[in-house]
Parts: C-alpha cells; structure tokens; sequence
C-alpha cells in the first residue's frame, strides 16, 4: 500500500524504491480523465512489455506519480542486463513507447551506473517544483513493480 | 607493377594448433575431398561456432550502451522539438 504524498506532492523516502504490486496500485493518481487515459495507456504498456519481452520488474516515476495538474506521460525505468537482452535481443526496446503507450521510458544498464542512471532522476524533483518553495536538496520516492 | 597494399589488419595469422594425429589425418583428407584447405575448414567451423554460442557478453555491453545513448538523444532531440511545435500551433 502506498503512502500518500507529501505536502510537495510526491512519494515521501525512506524509502526510496516503494514496491508495489501493480493490482495494488490506487490507479490513476486522480481522478481527472486525462489521467486515467493515462494510467489506462500505461496498462496497455505493461501488457505489451509481458507479451513481447522477458522484463519482470520496472520502476514508475514522472509528475504523474505527484501532484502536478499538467501530466502528459508516464515515465517508465527499465533496466537492460546482459541476460535480459541475451533472451529478446535489442530491437524490441525501440517500440515507439511515447507515441503509442504516452510512456516514457528510461533505459538504464546496471554495468554502467554512472551513465543516463534513472534511478538518480527519478528520485530527483523536476526543476521548477523546486520553484515550489521545495527544500532544494528534497528527495523523492518512486515506485517499483514486478510485474 | 607492385601489388596493391592490402589491409594487413584483415591478413590471416598463423596459429599452431594441437590436433590428435588420428583425427587431423582424416580431417586433411576430408578437407582435400572437399576442395578446401584445413585452415579454410577451422575458419568455417570456428565462425559457425561463434555464430551459435552468439556475441561475448562486452560486445552485449557496447551494444546495450550505445542503444541506451541512441534512445537518450532521440528522446532529447523529441522534447527539445515539443516547444517549437507548440509555440508554432500557438501562432
């Protein structure tokens, strides 16, 4: 069960990863219809990601997990190990995922940490929530799914 | 006239090889039926090997990163682009 959100509008840490249950989800985050089309997009991805590829867990991060009003997409982390792509190759990831799904998907290799390193993002507010009379060292949670 | 120069990164190496005398008889003789050299035959068989045990695990890696970076860029390249176009339907 998730905790709910700070008084900045995001997952409050520790910790840092909350794991989740994808049925355990409260769904869309609000009840606006823009945000259930997205969550309802975002199933739509989790369904196609389990038909064509072997990923067993994702992490879900973005203003949609926060408070914000102007939500366009889902942001999705993957991470791609050698043993992962050894079973379904790399041509499967380039699914236009943002234009068919409106999800985002970060990509992340655990033998690189350094680089493009989504977990760092995801627990980094958006610049101009900082805005926000938001502490500016604030950290946030983001959720983890196995799916 | 001299002979072109040819790349001497793709020139063949020689390599010693320990093969038991028994086996490497026929294997020469099977070869010579065939109309190809022993080392024509290791170099096929050596290259269908690799082709079914696939790429090394650091070719993986490479492979991985530089879709990770191509993604990354395209991604960037997608929302610096979303502005101008919103900006552009706002005119």
């Amino acid at each position: 069960m998730l905790p709910t959100l700070t008084e900045h509008g995001f997952l409050p840490v520790p910790p840092v990863v909350h794991v989740v249950a994808l049925d355990e989800l409260p769904g869309c985050f609000g009840a606006k219809p823009a945000r259930r089309e997205l969550w309802q997009s975002f199933l739509d991805f989790v369904e196609w990601l389990k038909a064509n590829t072997p990923v067993s867990e994702i992490y879900l991060d973005g203003r949609f997990l926060s408070a914000a009003d102007d939500v366009s997409h889902v942001e999705v982390g993957i991470e791609l190990s050698v043993d992962l792509v050894k079973k379904c190759g790399l041509d499967v990831f380039k699914v236009p995922a943002l234009e068919e799904f409106s999800v985002r998907v970060r990509y992340f290799a655990p033998f690189r940490p350094a680089k493009h390193n989504f977990h760092d993002e995801f627990q980094t507010p958006d610049p101009e929530i900082r805005l926000r009379e938001a502490p500016p060292n604030l950290c946030k949670g983001y959720i983890h799914i196995r799916l | 006239m001299p002979r072109p120069r040819t790349n001497p990164d793709k020139h063949r190496k020689n390599v010693a090889l320990t093969i038991e005398p028994d086996l490497l008889m026929r294997c020469r003789a099977l070869a010579a039926q065939k109309g190809r050299s022993l080392s024509q035959l290791v170099d096929q068989l050596l290259r269908e090997w690799m082709q079914k045990v696939g790429a090394s695990d650091s070719e993986i890696e490479h492979a991985i990163s530089e879709f990770i970076d191509g993604h990354e860029k395209r991604m960037t390249t997608k929302e610096t682009r979303k502005p101008a176009k919103a900006a552009k339907a706002n005119r």
